[in-house]
């Protein structure tokens, strides 16, 4: 093959596509329309070209790789080389950005300043590049200029609506941790650097350079580094606060793709470059996971914000998928190759399935928020009759969000509980006997509280009256919106409904890494989710349909036969009379959770009766839970790093004699240095 | 004989700078420094004949006339036309200053043994009094208040560097030094504007108060 079919060819030309549509933008910043339609049709092609390279190299299983710049003189080569996970990866990010990119198309030209929204669309196309650079870097100096270039893109669309002070504390707040994660990153990239002496990925990550403790310290500093990215807990704090000041498209992008950049650096370092895993890596991102998981879903059922919800939820989510590589490492570091195959499987789907759902989602939530000009959803409510199809797309996506049977939450998830179950049968350790049984439960609790904050979400937001003016006067979106809505609702359908073509990639994808083997029985057909050999049964989500579909028929029929008649009358009111404000709203919802969990939370909730006792005029409720990480692990640090800062001050006199003095005092050390030493 | 020249006239360069930091007077310690150029030439000159370097003899006539004449003169007259207070006032007292002089003049020395070229004879000698130089300049830099005592110790370190050019090297090519004569001229062209400015700003040339400067 060669010329325009070489899919090496493919990579290049996208970022040069991006990099030329992004040009042509700039140049027609003066005239908003069409500056946003250059930069997101280049952005739509240019990850086009990058769905087909990575569905090649997945189809193929042949790695792409080749040079994008090289000079000559000081022999740097920036390469690039796109493997199966690469791939896989790359097509999360083209199936999401294609998407994303129509989405902003219409939402940018309303939901925000008409001024700035070529500078978004710009930031988009940017954004989009440096991720797929960082998916596709086979080398460190392009993989952390990738990476910095997304955090700066990421930062800088933030920041869109600056003028909100809040705003531009969560943009700061992403702007330091990010760095303090990009510390860590080079610190370990260095250390290994040294050690392979090579900057090459090939050299870099193959078995492992370093041993011993180091080899631990270097899982750790990139655990924390990608760990930060990933919005781990407890890295997550710049997470809820980023995710809802963004723009609502970014929004999407940054849950959906941007975020995933940790979990692929996990996988391609922690997990397969640092040679087989300790034991208690994999235990660590159990723990991690579970942790994750089981708080993100906790703290985003006491959110009454649309998108923070959702953010908090996007925690979750990594949760599970780290739930997924932790139930992998761990089975890798025991050697058992085809459970690890399961764990990572399960990891991989759920990556490719929450960038669906929760795309959808904040596509969705992004309407909401367009047409009702608020993010709380207790002033919106009865946006179901308002805007239809939002709402049913928006459905769509709660319930694949919840792991309901029939869309794809439910089939990643389904495939990691039996990763646990399975190895809880065939490991004879005790530590897998005793985790993987833990690690199961916190899933499953995560899954049914999941459930209970969609329900909640979708209810308050969407069922009846609405307790706002903004969500009186909402309309529906605009079909350039809601198209790449129904694209996604249709994703998380087919995702849930053909599981085994899915799988059959992912075997792919899985059997390529190091140590890990996937049974030949992981795909048993197109439509069934089957995790491993033996007893353990296989799934058909068809069938499941079909009985679905045949039971509510069946109840439907019965029903009918038993005679009952459509009667319409007003809702009883208990003799009073039913407005928006007896609605249940989403703090009533959430409350008996806050108090069976109050162990967590932690609830402070005060009562205000206003006027005489026993006929108060007003009566005020107010309920907060504490911020645990925010005020007992940052706070601390926080006040530690100014009080530090404080001190440092000293030697940051402003006086010339003492800089001086630092000079005349380094060079006389340096000469008594010298003495000592010849 | 010119070897015993070479030595006597670093030594004496090394006095200039001694007496420089034991002065209260800045119109002396400007002098002193003038002296100190003037030795310099001498080194020059010197070095020109026994090493038969011609070309020194043109550094060593720029160095005379530049910064044995030029520059003293123009800092005196700086100094006339601010007419500030005429006394240096060092934040570390003389006795204590000359004995840190002394222990940066043994590091130098001792140091100087250390490189290829200052191992013996007139070398050693060079080498060693302008590592001492180099690091009595910075001492002075530190403990001067005055903008225009600071100035000087920037030259005394210039000096420093040059002589220590001609002793480890065979002197510097001729483009070379006189690229460093117009920096030198420069720096004191615009350290003096700057004097101006501060003592504009501040009615003083104590640049400690330049802290104030900062949030």
């Amino acid at each position: 093959m060669s010329g325009a079919l070489d899919p090496a060819a493919w990579l290049p030309a996208a970022l040069a596509l991006r990099l030329g549509s992004i040009g042509l933008a700039l140049g027609l910043a003066r005239r908003p329309a069409a500056s946003r339609w250059a930069a997101l049709g280049g952005s739509c092609l240019a990850s086009l070209l990058t769905g087909a390279l990575a569905w090649s190299v997945l189809a193929t299983g042949r790695a792409v790789g080749g040079s994008l710049l090289s000079h000559t003189a000081s022999g740097f080569v920036l390469s690039y080389s796109v493997d199966r996970l690469s791939a896989w990866f790359l097509l999360v990010l083209a199936l999401l950005g294609i998407p994303i990119a129509m989405y902003s198309l219409g939402y940018l030209g309303h939901g925000i300043l008409a001024r700035r929204s070529p500078f978004v669309a710009v930031g988009f196309s940017v954004l989009m590049g440096a991720v797929e650079m960082v998916f596709a870097a086979d080398g460190i100096v392009g993989f952390l200029f990738a990476w910095e270039l997304m955090t700066l893109a990421n930062a800088a669309l933030v920041a869109t609506e600056h003028e909100v002070g809040e705003t531009r504390r969560a943009a700061f707040l992403y702007l330091a941790m990010s760095h303090v994660a990009t510390g860590c990153l080079f610190a370990g990239f260095l250390i290994l650097a040294a050690a392979a002496g090579s900057f090459s990925f090939t050299h870099v990550l193959a078995g492992a350079p370093v041993s011993g403790a180091r080899r631990h310290a270097v899982f750790l500093l990139f655990l924390a580094g990608f760990g930060v990215k990933a919005g781990v807990i407890p890295l997550h704090v710049w997470l809820p606060e980023a995710h809802p000041a963004a723009p609502s498209s970014i929004s999407a992008l940054m849950s959906g793709v941007v975020i995933k950049t940790g979990i692929y650096g996990l996988f391609r370092v922690c997990a397969f470059g640092l040679g087989p895993p300790h034991p208690g890596w994999g235990v660590l991102i159990l723990a991690c996971g579970g942790v994750s998981a089981v708080l993100g879903v906790l703290y985003a059922l006491m959110q009454h914000d649309l998108k923070r919800l959702l953010a908090y939820h996007s925690i979750e989510n990594i949760g599970i998928i780290l739930l997924g590589l932790g139930a992998g490492m761990t089975a890798l570091s025991s050697g058992r190759a085809e459970l690890a195959a399961v764990g990572i499987a399960a990891s991989l789907y759920h990556v490719l399935n929450h960038a669906v759902f929760k795309g959808l989602l904040f596509l969705g939530a992004g309407g909401v928020v367009m047409a009702t000009g608020t993010r709380h959803i207790e002033d919106m409510g009865g946006l179901a009759k308002r805007m239809p199809w939002t709402a049913l797309f928006f459905l769509v996506g709660s319930a694949a969000i919840s792991g309901l049977p029939l869309l794809n939450g439910f089939v990643s998830e389904w495939l990691l509980f039996q990763a646990f179950l399975f190895g809880f049968q065939r490991s004879p350790e005790a530590l897998v006997r005793f985790l993987f049984p833990v690690a199961g439960a916190l899933l499953a609790l995560t899954s049914a509280l999941a459930a209970a904050c969609f329900v909640k979400a979708f209810g308050v937001t969407f069922l009846a009256l609405p307790r706002g003016e903004g969500a009186a006067k909402a309309h529906e979106s605009p079909w350039v919106m809601l198209a790449p809505q129904a694209f996604l609702a249709a994703m998380c359908v087919v995702l849930g409904l053909v599981p085994g073509f899915v799988l059959e990639e992912l075997r792919g994808v899985a059997a390529s890494l190091p140590g890990v083997r996937p049974a030949p029985e992981m795909v048993r057909g197109l439509f069934a989710i089957a995790p491993g050999p033996g007893r353990f049964d296989h799934l058909t989500p068809p069938l499941v349909a079909l009985a679905v579909v045949l039971a509510a028929g069946l109840a439907g029929a019965l029903s009918l036969r038993a005679g009952y008649r459509v009667r319409r009358a007003p809702t009883w009111g208990c003799g009073g009379e039913l407005s928006a404000r007896t609605e249940y709203t989403a703090t009533a919802f959430s409350k008996p959770l806050m108090m069976i969990f109050s162990a967590i939370y932690r609830p402070t909730r005060e009562v205000q009766t206003v006027g005489a006792a026993y006929f108060p005029r007003e009566v005020r409720y107010r309920a907060e839970i504490e911020p645990t990480f925010e005020r007992f692990v940052y706070g601390p640090l926080t006040r530690g790093v100014l009080a530090a800062a404080e001190r440092m001050k000293v030697i940051q006199a402003g006086s010339l004699h003492a800089y001086l003095a630092y000079v005349i005092a380094l060079v006389v050390s340096l000469v008594l240095l010298l003495w000592w030493r010849g | 004989m010119s070897q015993n020249l070479v030595i006597l006239c670093a030594a004496g360069m090394l006095v200039t700078a001694y007496l420089m930091v034991g002065q209260k007077a800045l119109f002396v310690a400007i002098r002193l420094y003038g002296l100190q150029s003037i030795l310099l030439g001498v080194v020059a000159v010197a070095m020109a004949f026994t090493d038969h370097r011609p070309h020194l003899l043109e550094s060593a006539a720029l160095t005379i006339g530049l910064k044995g004449v030029f520059i003293p003169w123009f800092l005196m007259r700086t100094i006339d036309r601010i007419g500030i207070h005429r006394e240096i006032e060092p934040f570390v007292n003389t006795p204590s200053s000359l004995l840190i002089c002394l222990g940066l003049t043994v590091v130098g020395y001792r140091v100087s043994t250390g490189l290829a070229a200052g191992g013996e004879g007139a070398a050693h000698h060079v080498i060693g009094v302008s590592l001492s130089m180099l690091l009595m300049g910075l001492f002075l830099m530190v403990t001067r208040r005055k903008a225009v005592t600071q100035i000087l110790a920037l030259l005394t370190i210039e000096n420093a560097v040059f002589l220590v050019a001609l002793g480890a090297t065979s002197g510097m090519p001729l483009v070379v030094e006189l690229g460093i004569s117009f920096d030198v001229i420069v720096a004191v062209l615009v350290l003096g504007i700057l004097v101006h400015r501060i003592v504009d700003r501040f009615e003083s040339m104590d640049v400690s108060r330049l802290s104030k400067l900062k949030g």
